[in-house]
């Protein structure tokens, strides 16, 4: 297993658009992170001038809740990261490299294996880096902190790690049927910003929380702050396991639709 | 007998109303040089992409070292497919460098196999500024790699300048020599004749003859002989000096002949024996001609 791993590492070490993409992305994710509050702060007192409620000031940097906080926002981003690994699948095609390593002596199911676990470091070094940014946040705005305090939330990081697998393997197939970067990319943003936001339109509410995106964007769902205390709105204020199972069930049904494409078709 | 390395049984593969391949038995033993011979479109690659996996048959199946194909039997074989494919952006040795994590060798005969192809100056330059010529090569050092036990050539000297071809040629033979078995796709008929010792001839996805180079590819006079009494006529066909080799075709009999025979003469010689032939006929076409005839109606 880690032979593949180290196989899939050895094409990405001395790749630079890899590396450029993902240091963007690493680079303005942290950038969200720590200018966040600036920027919600800025609309609160800008607000504030005009509305007749005062809106209370906020933070969004206090254990545990920022946990919370910071994991939701991040899974706006992962298109992102989504993006980067399409380019990663569908270069194998477009320089034909898949060609390469199943001559060389991999099987399709190694293939597979091996992706999957690239797909599964990136998700983990994702990951990883919201675990340090929120650590860096929590324990510098946290009043009498805590290691207590610290871990409360800290199945958020843990969930986002979950929801962006089982998206990537929704982009696994996606790469994986249509083998182009273009069209991949287009489909996904499509997918992603039209199509399914109309099915969920269209749906029974009942139905659409279990569409494939609904479900993964569902399992970190929007923090309940003050602001939306405001507004009377109360969200649930766990991770959602429920959205979780669904989330699964997609990604197992998405891997193995990609599995046995890769098993069948022609390369 | 010598070992089995690959036998192909009954491959078929169709491409919509296309067929691909149509049927295809081989064996290919321990040792030999193995050209698969045919114009553009009969099925070489198709017939090489699936015995390394890279396609899918319709039907049929394939046994590589007598066994029910595995993966692993891809790491004993080195193989190129088309045209070389590695990452364009990683250079010579971070390219076989992968080749070798796949096959699971170290890197010990990099720079032999680098050496051997004449890369080895531009080891460290990236994929994407190699030459034509210097792509192919590079693709036959990653072939010879991990020590492989067959070597597989699609068109090795495809778009290569005569130099090129000749030293690509060369190799081939030098490798062969070492007793690698090697299976090799061309639609040059003169090539197979000079580095292969059995062919297979394809058509529209069909076999239409195999056997020894000699035997496929001989360029002697052949006529087709019959009579009432096929051993009488048998026994004497071989007792003729002019006759080289007598073989049955159903009931005719196939002798090849010196040069100077024509049907005529060979009439002559039997009706002296007291034979009286009741067919009789030049064949119109060595294979060869007829090779020759598919590939320029092709081209």
């Amino acid at each position: 297993m880690l032979h593949l791993l180290h196989i899939e590492q050895k094409k990405l070490l001395k790749y630079k658009t890899f590396w450029i993409l993902t240091g963007l992305f690493f680079g303005l994710m942290v950038l969200v992170f720590f200018g966040v509050q600036g920027f919600i702060n800025e609309v609160t007192q800008n607000t504030n001038t005009k509305s007749p409620v005062a809106i209370p000031e906020m933070s969004l940097y206090q254990f545990p809740d920022v946990w919370h906080n910071i994991t939701f926002l991040a899974g706006y981003f992962k298109t992102i990261l989504g993006i980067i690994f399409l380019i990663l699948l569908t270069n194998e095609y477009t320089f034909k490299t898949i060609r390469l390593n199943i001559i060389g002596g991999l099987s399709r199911r190694d293939y597979f294996t091996g992706k999957a676990l690239l797909m599964t470091a990136l998700a983990l070094a994702l990951a990883l880096l919201i675990l340090v940014a929120g650590s860096i946040l929590g324990f510098t705005n946290t009043k009498d902190v805590t290691l207590l305090m610290a871990m409360e939330k800290i199945a958020f990081p843990f969930a986002y790690l979950a929801e962006t697998i089982c998206y990537l393997f929704f982009v696994f197939f996606i790469g994986t049927i249509l083998r182009k970067a273009g069209l991949a990319i287009g489909l996904l943003l499509l997918y992603t910003y039209i199509i399914e936001p109309i099915l969920s339109f269209k749906l029974p509410d009942k139905i659409s929380p279990y569409l494939p995106l609904n479900a993964v964007g569902n399992i970190i769902q929007v923090p309940n702050t003050q602001l939306m205390r405001v507004f009377g709105v109360e969200f649930y204020d766990g991770v959602s396991y429920a959205s979780m199972g669904a989330a699964a069930a997609w990604a197992v049904l998405f891997g193995g639709m990609t599995y046995y494409i890769l098993k069948n078709k022609d390369l | 007998m010598k070992k089995p390395v690959l036998s192909i049984a009954g491959l078929s593969k169709s491409y919509g109303s296309l067929k691909a391949l149509d049927d295809l038995h081989l064996e290919i033993t321990e040792g030999q040089v193995f050209g698969i011979l045919g114009p553009n479109g009969s099925g070489k690659t198709t017939t090489l992409g699936i015995i390394l996996d890279v396609l899918r048959p319709d039907r049929g199946a394939y046994y590589w070292f007598g066994e029910p194909a595995h993966s692993g039997h891809r790491k004993r074989i080195g193989a190129i497919l088309e045209e070389p494919v590695f990452y364009p952006y990683l250079s010579a040795v971070d390219n076989l460098k992968i080749i070798a994590a796949i096959k699971g060798t170290d890197n010990a005969k990099m720079d032999d196999v680098l050496e051997i192809t004449g890369l080895l100056e531009r080891k460290s330059d990236k994929f994407k500024t190699y030459s034509f010529g210097m792509r192919q090569r590079l693709a036959i050092a990653g072939a010879l790699l991990s020590d492989p036990e067959v070597l597989i050539l699609d068109e090795p000297t495809n778009g290569l300048d005569p130099q090129g071809i000749a030293e690509i040629r060369e190799l081939i033979t030098r490798i062969a020599a070492r007793g690698i078995t090697i299976i090799m796709a061309s639609h040059m008929l003169d090539e197979v004749q000079k580095v292969c010792t059995h062919v297979a001839i394809l058509q529209k996805g069909k076999k239409i003859a195999a056997g020894s180079v000699e035997e496929v590819l001989h360029d002697k006079k052949t006529i087709e002989v019959a009579a009432n009494n096929l051993e009488k006529l048998q026994s004497t066909l071989m007792s003729l000096k002019e006759v080289l080799s007598v073989t049955q075709e159903n009931n005719k009999l196939i002798a090849t002949v010196e040069d100077t025979i024509t049907p005529e003469a060979l009439n002559k010689l039997l009706f002296e024996k007291n034979i009286v032939a009741n067919h009789l006929a030049l064949r119109k076409k060595s294979l060869e001609k007829y090779f020759l005839d598919l590939t320029t109606n092709q081209s």
